[in-house]
């Protein structure tokens, strides 16, 4: 098992230096001067030749993919050409916004969308699985953008119940641990800070998770059907086992194994989903400083950024890899 | 020689489970499919029942229905009764079907390679049964799993408690399905095909293992087969299974020796045997025909249109299920309107 690890761990290298290529080349397939494309219209040739010079614009392609390469490599991902500040620094401010509200949304999508493809596989037929899975049809089909702008109309704007923006309202004090604010108001004790973070979060958090809860109610419902109809299920129950165990021990953890794998794939879209609904829900994150970069053609920035999401993902299919042996002992790494 | 080593065991008298007038229905979308259609029998204490029949003959579903796991929709029991020890089965709630299952009744299946969940250990699969249905630790538990691994023949028990099903062959597979089946010292066990998966030489290891644990403990088996060579082998009484209905019913001596129904000798005469060649080979006779469909069942005997003996009031008069002698029930017209009876060839 561990020997798997370091080798998937050795395999990561390969697939980031890929990364780092494609994220590299995206400053020099922009058609015309990115010089330019940065500083607009207006820039004058001095200003142009002084930033070429700086971003090393004028040095052969290979020579500038090798610096690049080295700075990464030490840990070091450029500075914003906007504001100057270090991309690590700014990214390690956001990643934590990021993480909570995909955790967030992971995490509601994983247990509602279970728990509704479990009953629903169960109760096949029923008015629940009828219900449930029309919505989760109309889980899957609706576009975050959409989502998220309706329910800050309704939630925000005619009931006034949920913020529309932010992490946490202004008044609110609350120190900072981990910058998971949810964790860190129970780490202080802090409930008030507790309440109107979870608020904060409610909102983006469904619109970010209603895709992945649909699919995954989906696809439980569907592995459910076909563990149900298993010569061990029949066993289970022929020892006098009650319903409960049967269902969520006997049956559930053999067919979480196709969920896990939705799940794993599911993470890569919720951190582009994050750009949505972090723009919509000015959500201070990863996604947002993305979008305002790309808006504002910080190439530095979206470069380091893409890397960073990359090494995320694939780092996230290693767990997925990982989980399926705990799911399914038969799963061989050696 | 199968017979010899019953005399040690104890047939008594009472019955411990009374089937009488069975009917389990399907109800799907193409018909309604009479798979079990009044089957009546009993099991005695320490005895070993045989159910023979053809696939789809109702056998399982039998059992099933004992079991009252017939999956419903789109399975109902629609009349009949089965009692146990005087219970009325059809009449118990799911809780006191539960304190059944697994622990008064248990049961094993044909198939030890997908019978066992795949992603639980052993130990947890033979526990779990255990502390299900007895008053124990969970260490006493485990002590009491070791010890029937055992006793099924598994070496090393306690070392293998931790293995997955994936890591034993099939005979050792349906070794485990036996242990755990036993864990609570059931009355009744429901063997539903235990051998047909297996190798030759592992179905007679298992055969052998079946008999020698039910001189030990003294349960009664329901033997469901559709092998005479396992009735022969294990089986004090057989019923005989046709389209859901029983066709014949008496001891098994009886059944090889005196057959009477025109399916059970086609059942027979099916069975190859070697015979040296001046004794005269015969070729191997097949029923003809295939068994009718369940959802539609015309008047008549369901046996008729491949029987080589009907008569023309098979095709429009029910046979009823009467003893033709003693202990000796047979579901043929040939008995009931006292025609000359065909012997067998």
């Amino acid at each position: 098992m561990l020997n798997y690890i370091i080798r998937r761990l050795v395999f990561l290298i390969p697939v980031l230096l890929g990364v780092t290529l494609i994220a590299f080349s995206l400053m020099h397939l922009i058609p015309g001067d990115p010089a330019r494309s940065m500083l607009g219209e207006k820039a004058t040739e001095e200003q142009l030749e002084a930033l070429r010079e700086e971003l090393g614009l004028n040095d052969p392609l290979a020579v500038q993919y090798g610096r690049y390469l080295g700075q990464v490599v030490t840990g070091d991902l450029g500075k914003s050409v906007k504001s100057d500040i270090s991309v690590a620094e700014e990214l390690a401010n956001r990643l934590p916004a990021t993480f909570e509200l995909t955790l967030f949304a992971m995490g509601v999508a994983i247990f509602v969308g279970v728990l509704a493809g479990v009953i629903a596989a169960v109760k096949q037929y029923s008015w629940f699985d009828n219900i449930s899975m029309t919505g989760a049809l109309f889980g899957v089909s609706m576009p975050i953008f959409w989502l998220g702008l309706m329910m800050i109309w309704l939630f925000s704007v005619k009931l006034g119940w949920l913020p529309p923006s932010g992490r946490l309202s202004h008044e609110i004090e609350l120190t900072t641990i981990t910058n998971l604010y949810l964790l860190d108001s129970i780490l202080t004790w802090n409930w008030e800070a507790f309440w109107d973070s979870f608020k904060h979060l409610l909102m983006p958090g469904l619109a970010l998770g209603t895709i992945p809860m649909a699919i995954i109610a989906r696809m439980t419902r569907s592995s459910m059907l076909e563990v149900m109809r298993q010569d061990y299920i029949r066993t289970a129950n022929a020892k006098g086992l009650s319903r409960f165990p049967v269902i969520f021990q006997h049956a559930l953890k053999n067919a979480f194994l196709p969920v896990l794998t939705v799940i794993g794939l599911q993470f890569g879209y919720l951190l582009g989903g994050a750009v949505l609904t972090e723009t919509i829900f000015s959500w201070p994150g990863v996604g947002r400083y993305v979008y305002l970069s790309i808006l504002g053609r910080d190439y530095p920035v979206v470069q380091s950024t893409i890397l960073v999401i990359a090494a995320i993902f694939v780092i996230v299919n290693l767990i997925t890899d990982i989980l399926y042996k705990y799911f399914d002992p038969r799963i061989s790494y050696d | 020689m199968a017979n010899q080593d019953k005399k040690n065991r104890q047939v008594t008298g009472t019955s411990l489970l009374e089937v009488r007038n069975l009917k389990t229905h399907f109800f799907t979308k193409a018909g309604v499919v009479k798979a079990v259609d009044g089957v009546t029998f009993d099991i005695k204490p320490g005895e070993t029942l045989g159910i023979v029949g053809e696939s789809g003959s109702g056998k399982s579903m039998t059992a099933m229905s004992i079991m009252r796991l017939i999956p419903s929709p789109p399975g109902k029991i629609v009349g009949g009764e089965i009692e146990f020890e005087g219970k009325n089965l059809l009449s118990m709630s799911e809780k006191e079907l539960k304190k059944i299952r697994g622990n008064e009744i248990s049961m094993i299946f044909q198939d030890p390679m997908t019978s066992l969940n795949p992603v639980f250990t052993i130990k947890k699969q033979m526990v779990e049964t255990i502390l299900t249905h007895q008053d124990m630790t969970k260490k006493e538990a485990i002590d009491r799993a070791v010890e029937l691994l055992d006793l099924v023949g598994i070496p090393d028990a306690r070392a293998r408690l931790n293995n997955y099903p994936h890591e034993f062959s099939g005979g050792m597979r349906q070794r485990v399905m036996i242990a755990m089946a036993l864990s609570c010292d059931p009355k009744l066990l429901i063997a539903d095909e235990p051998t047909t998966a297996l190798d030759v030489t592992i179905q007679a290891q298992i055969l052998d293992l079946l008999n020698r644990l039910q001189e030990e403990m003294g349960m009664s088996i329901m033997m469901i087969t559709h092998d005479l060579g396992v009735v022969a082998e294990v089986c004090d009484r057989v019923m005989v299974m046709y389209a859901g209905q029983p066709v014949e019913f008496t001891e098994a001596a009886t059944l090889f020796d005196h057959p009477k129904h025109p399916y059970t000798w086609g059942l027979l005469n099916s069975i190859p045997k070697i015979t040296k060649k001046k004794e005269g080979q015969k070729r191997l006779e097949a029923i003809p025909g295939l068994p009718p469909d369940l959802r539609n069942l015309e008047a008549g005997c369901h046996f008729a249109p491949r029987c080589k003996h009907a008569m023309d009031s098979c095709y429009s008069k029910n046979p009823s299920y009467e003893p033709c002698e003693p202990d000796h029930f047979v579901r043929c017209l040939l008995y009931e309107e006292k025609e000359e009876v065909l012997s067998n060839d």
